[in-house]
């Protein structure tokens, strides 16, 4: 008998491999919970969305209030920029840790718990470095004796019109979207966050690009800009939700 | 029993990697579903492996003693339940096995048709 052989009785290499895939589709699916951050955060952007909408008043009369630090997600261009600030940073903090509460919850109840607390420090640190990174970009492109060079300036540039136009907190929802599918290694996660950020480069790729002369953009202007993303996170967290009851009753 | 060789060191024969304790189908199972998740509770693992609490209770005394997994009891509401942890010993031992039984499939799959005209 070769040392290679398998004992009468003993599961071939090929029966237990499969048990093992099966296993580990099982508990997958089990324990995938990722609609409701989708749902969640496609919603507090359509919520948000009230605050993007510029008055009829020409920007040059508005008075120009400076707008405290930690109201950096909300940008310089828009007339709500400061509301816009606190409102995303506390949707973002809260977001990111009813999101921690949801996986908790359902880990408990399913049975198979999600490792999420990489995806709650992404969301965190992220929410703390988009509420710093308006000040440091302009420091970076406005003062001549850093002067960014010719390298990072087609970076810091767009970062700084995407930090203004209050879109930063789009990109912190994308990273802590990204972390939270190579966590829970969802290929659909990751077509969500791909679509989703692809979604967001080009409305950004478009104001960077567009000869905008004083009076192209109208008072809803910035709230389109903010809103396009929001289907893919709406859609893609509705999809994700049907699936779940599916296969929930497919197991059932 | 596993070698010394990491898991992407193929041994002179592919059963040398096998490690009798994790061979074993539930509790290659268990260690299966461990790694998938942050933990899994012992009820889950009763239903995906269809075992009797005994059974499953042997199971993860043997993994527990081998330090492949760590068995965490605590309370929901009232009702008590116990969690399993798999650890990075064994991660290793997980991945050390199915890359064995992938070796074992490979070279099956190549000296089969030798064995037939033979």
């Amino acid at each position: 008998m070769s040392s290679e052989s398998l004992s009468p009785g003993e599961d071939s290499p090929q029966e237990l491999l499969a048990s093992v895939t099966a296993l580990r589709r099982r508990a997958r699916a089990a324990r995938q919970a990722y609609w409701f951050p989708l749902l969640l955060f496609g919603l507090l952007t359509v919520t948000a969305g009230p605050l993007y909408v510029e008055s009829t008043e020409p920007a040059a009369l508005r008075a120009g209030p400076g707008t405290p630090a930690l109201t950096g997600l909300g940008g310089h261009f828009l007339e709500q920029s400061a509301a816009l600030g606190w409102y995303w940073l506390a949707a973002l903090v809260g977001g990111y840790l009813l999101s921690l509460a949801w996986y908790r919850r359902h880990g408990r109840r399913a049975g198979v718990q999600t490792p999420t607390r990489a995806y709650v420090i992404a969301g965190i640190a992220g929410t703390l470095v988009g509420v710093a990174l308006p000040v440091v970009l302009e420091f970076l492109l406005f003062n001549t004796a850093v002067g960014s060079s010719g390298a990072t300036r087609w970076l810091v540039g767009p970062l700084l019109g995407t930090a203004n136009r209050g879109m930063l907190p789009h990109l912190v929802i994308a990273l802590g979207l990204a972390v939270l599918a190579h966590l829970e290694r969802s290929g659909r996660l990751w077509i969500v966050v791909g679509l989703y950020t692809a979604a967001l480069v080009a409305v950004n790729a478009w104001f960077q690009v567009a000869d905008l002369q004083p009076g192209d953009l109208h008072r809803f202007s910035f709230m389109l800009a903010a809103l396009l993303p929001a289907p893919v996170l709406l859609i893609g967290g509705g999809v994700a939700l049907a699936t779940t009851k599916q296969q929930h009753n497919g197991y059932a | 029993m596993s070698t010394e060789d990491g898991p992407r060191t193929a041994p002179a024969y592919p059963t040398n990697g096998l490690d009798d304790t994790v061979h074993q189908r539930h509790r290659l199972g268990i260690l299966t579903i461990a790694a998938e998740s942050e933990r899994v509770e012992v009820a889950y693992l009763r239903g995906a492996l269809e075992l009797t609490a005994g059974n499953l209770s042997r199971h993860l005394t043997v993994l527990e003693e081998a330090n492949l997994i760590q068995v965490e009891k605590g309370y929901h509401g009232r009702r008590p339940r116990t969690w399993i942890r798999i650890t990075q010993e064994g991660r290793r031992a997980l991945l050390a096995e199915i890359t064995a039984l992938q070796e074992l499939l490979r070279r099956h799959g190549r000296t089969a048709p030798d064995a037939e005209t033979g």
